[in-house]
Order: C-alpha cells, then structure tokens, then sequence
C-alpha cells in the first residue's frame, strides 16, 4: 500500500517544520554567543581582568563577584546538602518532608527580582547589613537552595540502596552510613549541584541591584557594597558615553558567556560522571 | 559498649540538627511571602502619617499654634484633628501671621488644607501633597521658607490595580494598569512565538534524533538556559534594537516587540527541557501499539505521544509563562521602560518588574511600600500558575 501523496507531502512539511524550529533555536544561540565573543574577544586580556576600571579593567567587578559567589555557596552548599539527606535518607514520605518539597518547589518557581526584594527588606534593612555583598550573598543562597537541593536528591537516588543495606547490616547506625557510605558517592552529583549554581549566582542581576548595589570601588570586606560584573554590564551599556564604554561592555559579556560555557561543560562532565559510576 | 552508645547519641543528635535545618527553606518561604505582603499590604492599610508636617528653613523662631520653637531642624507635627494652621515668625523685622484651614475629609489633597487668597503668590510650584511657602529675601538663597506636608491618605486599591497613570514623584499617581498591560503582553507575545517553535524541536529531539544529535541539540539548549539573562539583554539591546529602529523607522528601536523576541528565545529551555522529559516518559508500548497499527512514525510522535504527554507539556509551557513573567534585566534593557499602554508594537513598555528594579534604588515612602505591592501582584501570579502546576502533576501521578 503506498501512502497518499498527499499525506506525503504534509508529513514533508511538518518534518521540515520541526527540523526548521531546532535550526532557529541553535541559530539563536549561535548568533548570540558569536556576536559577543566576536566583539568581545579582542579587548578580551589578562590585563583587562586584573586592572581597575580607570584603566579600562574589570577587576573590582571580578572580585565583588567573586565574593558574592563565595558568601552564597558558604551558605547554601551545606544548608542544600543537609535538606537533600533529610528528604531522602531520613524521612522520604513524612508530612514534614511534604511541607519542604512544597516549599523548595514554590520557591524554584519564584522570579529572581522578589528574591531581591526580600533580600533588601530583611538583610539590608531589618539586619542593618545596607546594600552589602553579605546581604546579597545570604539572598542569593535562598536562591539557589532549590538548585543544590534538587541535584543533590537526584544524585543521593541514584545510589543503590544495596549500598546503604550493605552498610547498615555490618552494625553501622544511620550517619555512619549517611557519612562513610552515601555521601561519598553522592560526591560527584553534589559537584554538579555547585558548579550549577555558581554559574546562576555569576549570572543573576536584579536581586544583586537592589541588595548588593552599584558601587564601583574595589570591596574590602563582604559588609562593604561592591557591583558585580552583570551590573557592570548593565551600567555600562545604560550610562555609556565613550565609545571604548560598549568596547568594555562586550568585553565583560564575553567574560560572562565564556565562563557560563565553562561551567556548562564542567557540570556535563561531573554529572555524566556519575551516571557512569552508578551504572557500574 | 559505651563506645556503641555514644554512636547512638551522635546519630539522634545528627537527625535532629538535620531536621532542623531542613525546615530552613520552609522558614525562608514563609518569610519572603510575610515580609513582601507586609510591605505591600502597609499603603493600603493607612494613610502615610497622623500629622500635618511643618519643616522652616531660615526661620530661627517661631509660633505654631501658640507653641514657639527655636532654630527647629526637623518636622514640627500638627495632628489632622487640629482647627487649622497658624504660624507666626519675624520677616524682614515684621512680624507676619500665616494661617491655614485643614479639613482633615478633603477628598483631595488641594481640599485637605487651604490657605487665604493674600498668600497665594507665595505658594511656589505645589506638589502633591506638599505646600512650600517662599518669602522673598535681600539675599538670594536665605529666602525663608516653609515647607507643609500633608499626609497622603490610603492607597485605594482599584486606583492601584486600575490607574492608568504612574507619576510616583511629584504627583502622587500610582496607578500600575499600564505596567500589568505590559507583561501581560511581553508575557504572551514571548509564549506565541517561544512555544510552538520550542514543541516542534522538543518532538524532534526526543522522537526522531539520534542518541548523539538529540545529546547536541540538549547541550546547546543548556546553554541557552545558563545565558545571563543581562547578557541576553545587552544582545538584544545592541543588535535587535536597532534592527528594530532600522526596519519600523520608529525614533527608538526599545520596544514591546525587542522584549517579546528576547523572551521568547529565554524561554525556550525551560520549556524544551521539561517537554523532552515528559516525551521520553511516554511507556514505549504506547509506540510499538501505534506502529504496528500502521501509522507513520510522525503520526506516532505527533497523535499518540504528544496527547500522552499533555499534562508535562502543559506543565513546561505554564513555567515558560512563569520565566517570562518574572524576567527583569533583559526586558529592562530593551523595553525601553516608559510607563505607558502600547498602541503599537514597536512602542515602549515597561514590565512590573522593570518597575521594582527601576526605581527600588531612589524612591521612598510609600513610592517604595507600593513597589513591594507590584511584588506581591507577581506572586499571585506565580502562586497561581505554580498551583495549576501542582495540580497537573497529581493528576498525571493519577494516571501513571
């Protein structure tokens, strides 16, 4: 039976369609990550990172990020980790375990800018901590709790619970096994659930305006404002006067999406490394 | 044997400690919820003040309602009950008397409190809800003055959620339709475009490519969703928008259609991935059931694993709508941010949260409460759509 020519022609169609779609979609990000490396990369140097804005560098910027990064993660690394072997080691299906699944869900679904909001209402005005790189650190960390937890629990699953029974039926009580057994095989997805969400905080901008701030000097210390290379970005393109303004604008964008595609491919390698070590 | 009971003490301690810290996202939830809706509930509970408030500058003594005050600095208060205003001081070696009625159930702020005709002339550029009085100095910069503050009264809600006009500063006009027009439409321009071509390439990539092409077209996908969505902003700002400016002619090229086509690829992923997924967790059976009735793989893909699928489909597309909602740099950076109904695609608009993030850094009072207000209008909004989410997800566990 040959099929109607007719049929042919809109199944033809409607591949064309779908293949059509997916060229769009690699299009777009073709084009946007080649227009920025391409003017991007050639103000793009070592010096350009490490010297002052004055100079035309981005190296306040770099650290106040830096900072930011390391003040969430302090944070929500071990609070994440914690979270996700409760919910998955100690109690799977308690109504208490119900509330926090809710409640990581709710707050995964919850745009950035209210993190913002909170962030500056209770750390900045409420703690007294002002527009500081801590007050923004300690918003971003509820942020990415969502991140680290959900990971975290996919990679504590994958664990075969002849693991955790081998373990337990030598004698061991419960953390023991938490410690020695589980946790060192979740390792790799809990490298995965970081790397993640230090790519999120590195990215994320509107609820470090309002709760870390604009200002441009080099931080001293985490209770101090600082700006983040995202804001940068934003002020540069805003206020840009000069022409070499949008030069250091691509510049820093480019610093933005090389670094996102590092983090990208790390976290492909670290999670299909666990696939791999499960499946053994 | 003591070593044993100690291991055991350890580990209830560890269990508790671990609880404890479990509950801290809960905690964080129940406290972001409290103290947005605390903020954002305050300017439609009261009004800004009790008192009349009365700053002078250059005036180093004088009488106000029978009470003297020397070299004042900060506000003096009069309450709203008070029958009116009087203050006398020396000017210019005389003694002036500058009175005013308050009729504390004046609808509007011109009607809360009036001054006679004689010092009209005086009065210099009225804000809403702020008097200031300048009398004329030999010196320029000494001139005495006197500043009058009026309360502003409760916010009304329909004239929040329905006002059309949004002058924070001078007029007092905060009515945010304009603004709730905006990402309605950025919102649904984002969705029209974004999800059908995300749905074509999620059938694609989880039916018809292969193992390493499906894995390729993923990992770019990946990518697009680690983008900052500033650096996708400053994309659109340096390439859409003047494309946009070039094509319409329009005087600017920030525009609603810029935000819709910057969305509409950052929405992409979100719903690509969660569709992939729940096109992969269709039972092979259902396939195999399909094919061997007859039908052309397309058919297979498109009439039996796709309606298998719904509620996961729904459920990616509803979080697009979410991601699109909540998006605030990149629609910052090429929306163009005037408070205003579109008539045109290619006029300017300004999202929500384009608000909060424009003007959290400068205003204050009750401008900044009603920021946490337009806050607490975007978590119902997602509240609600997480719950729609919530609900397809029982019922696809109903199902399974």
């Amino acid at each position: 039976m040959k099929s109607h020519p007719i049929r042919r022609m809109k199944e033809g169609m409607l591949y064309t369609l779908m293949y059509a779609a997916t060229g769009i979609i690699l299009s777009a990000l073709v084009l946007i990550l080649g227009y920025i490396l391409y003017n991007g990369l050639g103000k793009l140097s070592i010096g350009f990172i490490f010297s002052s804005p004055q100079e035309g560098g981005i190296y306040p910027m770099v650290v106040t990020t830096a900072y930011v990064v390391i003040t969430a993660m302090a944070i929500a690394l071990p609070v994440g980790i914690i979270t996700a072997l409760y919910t998955t080691e100690y109690s799977r299906n308690s109504p208490g375990t119900r509330y926090i699944r809710l409640a990581i869900e709710t707050l995964a679904g919850i745009p950035s800018i209210l993190y913002g909001l909170f962030g500056l209402m209770l750390f900045s005005r409420v703690l007294g901590f002002g527009q500081s790189i801590i007050a923004g650190g300690l918003t971003l960390s509820i942020m990415i709790l969502p991140v680290i937890i959900r990971t975290t629990e996919e990679s504590l699953k994958a664990i075969p619970r002849s693991f955790r029974e081998g373990s337990l039926a030598l004698g061991t009580t419960q953390w023991q096994t938490v410690y020695r057994v589980v946790l060192p095989s979740a390792l790799p997805g809990i490298l995965t659930a970081s790397i993640l969400s230090i790519g999120r905080v590195v990215g994320e901008a509107a609820p470090v305006l309002l709760t870390v701030g604009i200002a441009r000097n080099l931080p001293r210390s985490i209770f101090q404002s600082g700006r983040t290379l995202t804001i940068h970005l934003y002020y540069l393109t805003k206020e840009a006067i000069r022409p070499d303004d949008f030069e250091i604008a691509f510049a820093a964008a480019a610093v933005l999406v090389l670094f996102i595609i590092v983090v990208n491919t790390a976290a492909r390698y670290t999670a299909a490394g666990y696939k791999k070590t499960m499946e053994r | 044997m003591r070593n044993r009971h100690r291991r055991i003490q350890i580990d209830s301690a560890v269990r508790i400690i671990f609880q404890a810290v479990s509950y801290l996202s809960v905690i964080a939830l129940i406290a972001m919820l409290g103290f947005v809706f605390y903020q954002g509930i305050r300017p439609f509970t009261a009004p800004t003040a009790d008192q009349i408030q009365i700053v002078p500058e250059h005036i180093p003594q004088l009488t106000v309602n029978g009470r003297m005050y020397e070299n004042r600095r900060s506000f003096i208060d009069i309450p709203m009950d008070a029958e009116g205003i009087t203050i006398e001081f020396e000017h210019q070696g005389e003694h002036l008397v500058v009175n005013a009625g308050i009729d504390p159930s004046g609808d509007t702020w011109e009607e809360i409190i009036t001054f006679p005709p004689e010092l009209h002339q005086y009065i210099t550029s009225p804000e809403a809800y702020m008097y200031t009085i300048i009398l004329p100095s030999a010196v320029a910069g000494l001139e005495q003055r006197i500043h009058i503050q009026i309360p502003e009264p409760r916010q009304q809600v329909s004239a929040f959620l329905l006002g059309s006009e949004w002058r924070p500063v001078y007029r007092k006009l905060y009515g945010i339709l304009p603004m709730i027009a905006a990402t309605l439409l950025t919102t649904a321009g984002a969705v029209l475009l974004g999800v059908p071509l995300a749905l074509l390439s999620s059938v694609l990539i989880a039916e018809f490519l292969g193992r390493r092409s499906a894995s390729l077209v993923r990992s770019a996908v990946d990518l697009l969703a680690g983008i900052p969505s500033v650096v996708y902003g400053f994309f659109g700002l340096m390439m859409l928008v003047p494309l946009i400016q070039r094509i319409f002619g329009s005087s600017s090229g920030s525009s609603l259609l810029a935000a819709v086509a910057v969305l509409s690829v950052m929405i992409l992923p979100t719903v690509i991935s969660i569709t992939v997924t729940s096109l992969k967790a269709v039972p092979a059976a259902y396939r195999e059931a399909s094919l061997a009735l007859g039908a052309t793989p397309l058919q297979t893909a498109w009439r039996v694993v796709f309606p298998a699928a719904r509620s996961g489909i729904t459920a990616s597309v509803i979080l697009g709508t979410a991601r699109a909602v909540g998006e605030t740099m990149a629609v910052m950076l090429v929306a163009g941010n005037s408070p205003q109904f579109p008539s045109s695609l290619t006029d300017s608009v300004r999202t929500m949260t384009a608000t909060i993030a424009l003007e959290m850094g400068y205003s204050s009072g009750r401008h900044n409460e009603l920021l946490f207000s337009i806050g607490i209008i975007l978590f119902v909004i997602i509240i609600a759509l997480n719950a729609i989410i919530m609900k397809l997800k029982t019922n696809m566990q109903e199902v399974s």
